[in-house]
């Protein structure tokens, strides 16, 4: 760096020119013609959550996933990868969601019902093992590679629609009390 | 024995990738933990720690957007005696100079150093190094022509340093041009999930939070002793991060101080701008894993996670790695555990995008932010984690490439800035 001529040149560029004043330059800097002077960014989330603490509900819907766990695996028979994908949604989804803000018995239903979207979906891949074990083992095996695939993308789908919902329920309480 | 070989490797591949989700799960968790305490910065009055600050801003052909950070450096609540801002006009081709020099005839604590087409363009680092020679101040604060901080984050970042162990402080990175189109939403996720959870945790766990090159501070004596920036390293945030914390100096993180960024708006321009991101965390691996490893300033756990921050933009091409080898594995020898570690296969592709931000992470940091639509693009992510597989490889192989011919990479491989996200701001 030190064969790197440099010079502070407050002075040595003329930056005006004759047909243009100093604002016009300003502006056109700014990218628009009619930038107003004070500037602030107007769709940046301002309202940060505050959580409360819920050992309650932690404690409610960790037995609700086991339950849940339970009940899908003993008496339906899931295999090994749906039920290793159950319980990593249930494990997620408790250990995550339940300490978010929101009421107790919307969340346990959001669990029950991940359990039950999550059961149908392994009774619907079930179906198609069923269907595509007649088209060959080349398809068969495509099949069988991509299956985790097929169990994650629940799990990422309904985690963000819980969220959502869960987000926008808390905006409302909020907005309710403040309205109150 | 290829089969066990295979098994080992299969193995070692999603202990890397568990090692990941466990580390990211724990971050997770440690932030909904500590979100009911509103941690901050008090900048409302009372007595604040206010050292001098210098304003880096290199700019190389940043016409679109160099104004309108430069007006909003007017518009900065900390005390303009305290205040200088240094615009580097690197070898601009475009009008950059002249609007930086319009505002330096405005305001006496803007200055510009203008470095020629012959001596410009060497990087960004190298333009910093040069900005930092006509410093004055104790503080030296950094941001890119694209960014425009609040008003405040001056203040917010400086009282850190109140802390003489404290060696850098990084700020929270927002997108602000989010709703032009799906690269931008994306982009937006990666970085709630980054900044919000990722560099929180980091900041609440007392790991290493990483100094992101922009909208972060550094202090002056320890830069100088330093020896500045690395020029050699395309990655020359996460190298300072790592020089600082060797050198026994922690890097904060503050979530309250916010810098609005204009993101990549084309897949073209985020395959450049994380080619970059990837080639030069990667020479930052090369350069610093045995040196963390041996380090007497770093504790047990910031030497876990500094070697973690280092790895992981290989991630990409690890679970690529793994996906091929457990394939194979798929036909020679399916074993009931390999099932177990199979199904973990499609979660790190959820992963690898951003700093290594899963699925989880990304919708608990977009829930903290208070945001509801945002939630609905998460499974989208996979996408980015696919484009991240050949950039990333190609990162690797344009590293091994430059090593092996003694070549050096690119460095002022810029992304282009359009000044889109201008009209974000407004009244």
């Amino acid at each position: 760096m030190a064969d790197v001529t440099e010079s502070k040149i407050k002075t040595s560029m003329a930056i005006r020119s004759a047909s243009e004043s100093g604002s016009d330059l300003m502006r056109k800097a700014m990218n628009t013609s009619n930038m107003p002077t004070t500037l602030r960014p107007c769709h940046i989330a301002k309202n940060t959550q505050a959580l409360k603490p819920t050992l309650l509900h932690l404690i409610v819907g960790l037995m609700i996933a086991v339950f849940a766990s339970y009940l899908t695996v003993i008496f339906f028979g899931v295999n090994s990868e749906s039920t290793f994908m159950l319980v990593f949604f249930n494990l997620l989804f408790v250990s995550l969601t339940f300490s978010l803000n929101g009421g107790l018995i919307e969340k346990s239903l959001l669990l029950i019902l991940g359990n039950i979207v999550g059961f149908l979906w392994n009774y619907i891949l079930r179906s198609i093992t069923f269907i595509v074990a007649d088209w060959g083992d080349s398809f068969n095996t495509v099949y069988l590679i991509l299956k985790p695939f097929a169990n994650l993308v629940w799990i990422v789908s309904f985690w963000s629609i819980s969220l959502a919902a869960l987000s926008s329920s808390s905006k409302n309480s909020k907005q309710e009390a403040s309205s109150c | 024995m290829l089969v066990e070989t295979l098994e080992l490797f299969f193995m070692i591949l999603t202990g890397m990738i568990l090692a990941y989700l466990v580390r990211h799960y724990v971050f997770t968790l440690t932030v909904i933990k500590n979100a009911h305490r509103q941690k901050g910065v008090d900048t409302s009055g009372g007595v604040c720690y206010q050292p001098t600050v210098s304003v880096l801003i290199p700019a190389r052909n940043e016409g679109n957007v160099i104004g309108t950070i430069l007006h909003r450096m007017t518009e900065l609540t900390y005390p303009k005696d305290k205040l200088q801002v240094i615009v580097i006009d690197d070898g601009s081709r475009d009008d950059t100079g002249k609007v930086a020099e319009q505002h330096a005839k405005a305001f006496n604590y803007i200055d510009v150093l203008k470095r020629d087409q012959n001596h410009g363009g060497q990087g960004k680092s190298a333009a910093l190094n040069a900005g930092v020679k006509l410093a004055k101040n104790d503080i030296i604060l950094c941001f890119d022509a694209d960014y425009y901080p609040q008003r405040d984050i001056i203040d917010k970042l400086v009282a850190k340093f109140s802390d003489p162990k404290v060696g850098a402080v990084q700020a929270r990175i927002t997108v602000l041009n989010e709703p032009i189109n799906m690269v931008t939403r994306l982009v937006a996720l990666e970085r709630t999930g980054g900044y919000r959870v990722d560099q929180q945790a980091r900041e609440e766990l007392g790991l290493i939070p990483q100094f992101g090159g922009t909208a972060g501070a550094v202090r002056r004596s320890l830069l100088e002793q330093l020896g500045g920036w690395d020029e050699s390293i395309l990655a020359e945030d996460t190298d300072l991060t790592f020089r600082v914390c060797l050198a026994g100096y922690k890097v904060r993180y503050v979530n309250d101080a916010e810098c609005y960024e204009e993101a990549v708006e084309s897949w073209r321009a985020y395959w450049k701008q994380r080619h970059r991101w990837a080639a030069g965390h990667m020479q930052c691996f090369f350069k610093h894993w045995l040196r963390v490893l041996r380090s007497n300033n770093l504790g047990f756990k910031e030497k876990i996670d500094g070697l973690l921050l280092l790895g992981v933009y290989f991630m990409p091409v690890l679970a690529l790695l793994s996906w091929i080898v457990g394939i194979s594995l798929f036909f020679l020898k399916p074993l009931d555990w390999f099932r177990m570690l199979w199904a973990l296969m499609p979660v790190s592709f959820y992963s690898c995008v951003g700093n290594f931000a899963p699925f989880f992470e990304v919708g608990i940091g977009v829930y903290l932010d208070g945001r509801t639509r945002a939630q609905w693009l998460v499974p989208l992510l996979v996408f980015t984690f696919l484009y991240n597989i050949p950039i990333c490889s190609k990162a690797f192989a344009d590293l091994i490439s430059s090593k092996l011919l003694g070549a050096r990479l690119d460095s002022w491989n810029k992304t282009a800035h359009s000044g889109n996200g201008n009209s974000y701001i407004m009244n």
